[in-house]
């Protein structure tokens, strides 16, 4: 079902490229795309770049409609997307946010040397899948009744620290402190809610993972520094999102907003693109059954956080604290956010939609954290299980050309199908051995379908978003062993 | 159960799951999808099997949807599948439809609706968290199906097709 883009693309500078709004009829704004002459090629191929311009017909949208460097094909908006819209007569859209609303990642340090851990790996790894739930099925290790699940959706992160599942200092290290305030549980569909329920604390299937990788390089040494990361240190990169609710909010949305269509004569070019305008009854209810399902991820992978402390204590016979399991930090990549930039000169609040793209915030914002504002905000960038991901640091050039934003991660090269096709899930776990990598999952196909040969790679990516200067590489790293969902 | 005439076609979209299914009637077409999505959680060959080694039960549910046409009814009729699963662990094997209209054909609401009893199995907690082996028996398990690409049409020598993305 393939196509290849066969539209106008003019060359800005060497990392940014347009689509000019005459494109075609409703385009309201420019879109862009940052990456570079070869990624532009692999981005052809597909539907990303006419989603990109179907973007930019948004009502309200504001120049220009982007996407990062990792832009690959996905439901309404690509993946890799950002569209930011504005509040007076902007829209809001669950197509630009995903169907895993606050799918994200966290990063957590440990005090532990490759020399400690490599002898421990399969082991530590075999305890992290007995311990940290995937979750397929009905009932995680958290159970909540309705009251209690709507003080999750209210309060997020902070109901799993209140609940003895993290620390303060996690909540501080957290994109928004791990909280959306507009959240309203009323506003989130009983259906989401009995989804949501049983799932709290659990991993999840598809591209989601609990992975132990190793400091491979530090590449920005002064940045490192600040963030307490250091050569040959061991850490623990966690992905998940808001499962079953998330999903289920998108979908109760998607039927909401197609009526309002209709309702607020507004047209879009693909049904998956349904909205409304932010100031609607339907958008402002959208938003915060939004904030809900980003609320119900954050108490996720504080929870999974949680597990993931407690397995890595019993298996080193020691504490938490002892191992020195902080927080780096906690970035979403699914998400609308309230947010100020700069347009034509002057501020103004705009609603940002971030579909597969992560808040790059530079030094000095008001929102990065205090023990890292000098620098910036750190941004974690997952790649695929064999090679490495990334933390990188947000940058004053990305508030200037992309909204606060950058990639979210490799983006995939290979369909399921094809991934299924050219490895059975044996041979994978075969070459990730033989590359050094353990790996589990609690799925029969799940192995296959992440193949490291199914992602591009994403040195290729954060190569790109370096050179552009959305963020700044601090350091690489490489990965041990993974639990895949 | 979908007969012989079926044609169900996976394809590669957006990375995740997809599939055109084509058969003589519309109720055939929605149990050509329902099955196909099925399948993917847990291959028919394997699900049929799961009852003798204990691993879950025979069980029935009962699907009532409208919709205000019939690609919102077949994204519906999907995520309901998708929504048994993640509930109750409730996997289909078959659908039997009581009812089935085009939003033309409806009275009163101008929707589309189906009513549909769903045959099927509800697995146990064992075959889902199996640790016993290094993976467990599930295979994909969609999240929720999408309005990209979706068509339901009927083609001109009267059989009907219609095409679902699921993500994964």
């Amino acid at each position: 079902m393939s196509s290849v883009w066969k539209g106008p693309l003019e060359r800005i500078d060497e990392f940014r490229w347009r689509i000019p709004k005459t494109y075609k009829q409703g385009m309201r704004a420019d879109a862009v795309v940052v990456t570079d002459s070869q990624g532009l090629e692999v981005a052809r191929d597909g539907e990303a770049l006419e989603q990109l311009a179907n973007s930019a017909c948004l009502p309200g949208i504001c120049q220009p409609a982007m996407a990062m460097p990792d832009i690959h094909s996905g439901y309404g908006f690509p993946i890799g997307g950002v569209g930011s819209t504005r509040l007076e007569d902007g829209v809001i859209t669950p197509g630009g946010i995903g169907f895993d609303i606050n799918c994200g990642v966290r990063l957590l340090r440990t005090n532990l040397e490759l020399v400690d851990a490599a002898p421990k790996i399969k082991s530590w790894i075999d305890r992290l899948y007995r311990d940290v739930p995937s979750g397929l099925g009905t009932r995680g290790p958290i159970q909540l009744d309705a009251s209690e699940v709507r003080r999750v959706l209210e309060h997020g992160a902070g109901w799993a620290v209140r609940s003895g599942y993290g620390t303060q200092a996690d909540l501080e290290c957290t994109e928004e402190g791990g909280r959306m305030e507009a959240a309203d549980a009323a506003a989130v569909s009983a259906r989401a809610m009995e989804r949501g329920m049983p799932q709290l604390g659990t991993m999840g299937s598809g591209n989601h993972f609990v992975e132990i990788q190793v400091i491979e390089k530090v590449l920005a040494p002064d940045v490192a520094k600040v963030f307490e990361l250091h050569q040959d240190q061991v850490v623990i990169m966690i992905h998940t999102g808001s499962r079953g609710l998330g999903h289920q909010v998108c979908t109760d949305y998607l039927s909401v907003m197609n009526a309002a269509l209709k309702k607020y004569n507004i047209d879009v070019p693909d049904r998956q693109l349904a909205c409304a305008p932010l100031g609607s009854p339907e958008g402002q209810r959208y938003f915060a059954a939004m904030a809900c399902a980003a609320n119900f991820a954050w108490a996720n992978r504080q929870c999974i956080t949680h597990w993931v402390r407690q397995a890595t204590a019993r298996e080193f016979g020691s504490t938490p604290e002892s191992l020195g399991m902080t927080l780096l930090y906690d970035v979403c990549h699914n998400i609308a956010k309230i947010e100020e930039h700069s347009v034509d000169g002057r501020s103004r609040k705009l609603c940002v939609h971030r579909k597969g793209a992560t808040r790059a915030f530079p030094p000095g914002h008001s929102d990065v954290p205090a023990a890292y504002r000098r620098v910036g905000q750190p941004v974690i960038v997952p790649g695929d299980m064999g090679r490495n991901s990334y933390v990188l640091v947000g940058t004053q050039i990305a508030m200037e050309i992309s909204f606060g934003s950058t990639c979210h991660g490799a983006g995939r090269l290979m369909s399921r199908n094809e991934a299924l096709s050219a490895k059975s899930p044996g041979d994978v776990r075969q070459s990730l051995a033989e590359a050094g990598v353990y790996a589990r999952s609690a799925s029969k196909r799940a192995l296959a379908e992440e193949a490291p040969e199914a992602y591009k790679d994403v040195n290729d990516i954060v190569d790109i978003t370096h050179k552009a200067g959305i963020s700044m590489k601090v350091v690489r790293l490489r990965p041990l062993g993974v639990v895949k969902g | 159960m979908a007969d012989v005439k079926t044609i169900i076609e996976p394809f590669d979209e957006a990375g995740d799951a997809a599939f055109r299914v084509t058969a003589s009637s519309l109720p055939e077409v929605f149990t050509g999808c329902g099955l196909a999505l099925s399948d993917l959680i847990l291959p028919r060959t394997e699900l049929g099997a799961v009852p003798q080694s204990g691993l879950g039960a025979p069980a029935t549910r009962r699907m009532r949807l409208a919709a205000p046409d019939l690609e919102s009814l077949l994204v519906d009729f999907a995520n309901e599948i998708i929504f048994l699963f993640d509930s109750e662990a409730f996997v289909p094997s078959g659908f039997e439809f009581h009812e089935m209209r085009q939003p033309e054909q409806a009275e009163g609401t101008g929707n589309a609706r189906l009513e549909a009893e769903v045959a099927g199995i509800v697995l146990a907690e064992d075959a889902l968290h199996s640790v016993t082996d290094r993976c467990g028996i599930l295979g994909l398990v969609p999240k929720a199906a999408s309005y990209h690409m979706i068509e339901v049409a009927e083609l001109p020598d009267g059989r009907w097709t219609a095409r679902l993305v699921l993500d994964a």
